[in-house]
């Protein structure tokens, strides 16, 4: 067994108050939209946390996902692909399972230590299919990339947690092809298995410099 | 007020701060400021699209804090449609009324507040009067310091988590 070398990288532990675990497919079809909720995230002073974030270890798959979303005080949702897909016509239960992991966080902790926001695409006849959801109107976007930035940034800004706001949606929107450019430069190089942490310095270094130097 | 505004205020507020809405509501009345609010909606109506309506008809928004503003999560996610709408129209001004001893929070502190005065309502709707009446406007120039200081709080922490590729490809 080899010993950790000193300068090795740490484990991202952010402050569960500023840690904001998303929910969201991560597939080639809606991976621009996942990208784009990471850099809104970042935009609005939080760090996005994902089971993708300790993908290589050997843990199981729901204890990643239960780890980082313990670890954080929010949590966003996109149930726009829970509908039916391929020949048997199954929707996708991961993303409703994980809300509900999050909705017993919020209702387990009187003192509030858990807040969840709800995506659903513009149409979507989600309630239908998670009455038990009846009054919490999830937020509906357009399914793309520039819709859902608006939304998770009006949520995340009105958070007890976040900081005064100086970062208008359209600012952002307007890092979305740089930061495709450059996290399609980082898959390239990581053969499609760019750990988290390097996928979170590229969106935040263009935070970082594009929002700031203004 | 406005010549092209339906209402001249648009008040949002928690359940737990509903008396104190309306009683704001009949004391601008008082001066001739129409206001708007979204709990005198029918009940079964589309909420969203209300607000929505509510907000663009309106010439500013008055926002209500009371000392545990986020316990009611209708209320706090209007906020966040207040903020979407104010996106576009920037110039639709935002005013946050705040209670005794509530804190105001941070997507409020650039504004300019009245504390509302609980036992004198009267002088509370006042000070909204000359506020909407104001060709100044009242944000504070408030400088990005805390979001500053949080994106390189962030940066910090992911540099010490981010993987050299060479050492992991090894």
């Amino acid at each position: 067994m080899t010993q950790p070398e000193a300068d090795s990288p740490k484990a991202l532990t952010p402050p569960k108050e500023r840690s904001v675990y998303i929910n969201c497919p991560f597939d080639e079809e809606f991976k621009q939209v996942f990208d784009a909720i990471l850099l809104a995230t970042l935009a609005c002073g939080f760090i996005p946390r994902s089971a993708l974030e300790t993908e290589t270890t050997s843990i199981s798959r729901m204890e990643r996902i239960a780890n980082a979303m313990f670890a954080s005080k929010y949590s966003i949702h996109d149930l726009s692909r829970c509908r039916g897909e391929e020949e048997e016509n199954f929707a996708r239960f991961n993303m409703p399972l994980e809300l509900g992991i999050s909705v017993a966080l919020t209702y387990g902790d009187k003192r509030r230590s858990h807040d969840w926001f709800l995506l659903v695409t513009e149409g979507h006849a989600y309630r239908r299919f998670i009455s038990d959801l009846a009054g919490f109107d999830p937020k509906e976007y357009g399914g793309t990339a520039v819709s859902v930035v608006p939304r998770v940034m009006n949520w995340l800004i009105t958070r007890p947690d976040a900081t005064m706001y100086h970062t208008n949606p359209r600012q952002v929107v307007n890092l979305l092809p740089p930061l495709k450019k450059r996290l399609t430069a980082l898959d390239n190089d990581w053969q499609g298995e760019t750990p988290w942490p390097n996928r979170l310095e590229v969106a935040n270094t263009l935070v970082h410099r594009e929002l700031l130097a203004r | 007020m406005s010549k092209k505004a339906k209402f001249d205020i648009y008040i949002s507020h928690a359940s737990a701060d509903a008396v104190i809405a309306r009683e704001l509501a009949e004391a601008l009345k008082q001066h001739d400021i129409s206001t708007f609010d979204v709990s005198d909606l029918l009940p079964g109506s589309d909420w969203e699209s209300q607000l929505n309506e509510g907000l663009e008809a309106s010439q500013a928004v008055a926002i209500i804090v009371g000392t545990d503003p986020y316990s009611d999560s209708y209320a706090s996610n209007e906020w966040g449609q207040i903020v979407e709408a104010s996106w576009d129209t920037p110039e639709r001004r935002i005013i946050p009324l705040i209670r005794t001893e509530a804190e105001i929070p941070p997507f409020l502190k650039a504004f300019q507040y009245v504390n509302i005065d609980e036992s004198d309502l009267e002088k509370t709707a006042l000070q909204l009067v000359e506020v909407l009446r104001s060709e100044h406007r009242f944000e504070r120039n408030v400088g990005p310091g805390g979001f500053r200081q949080r994106v390189l709080a962030n940066e910090r922490l992911i540099q010490q988590a981010v993987k050299p590729r060479d050492k992991v490809s090894e």
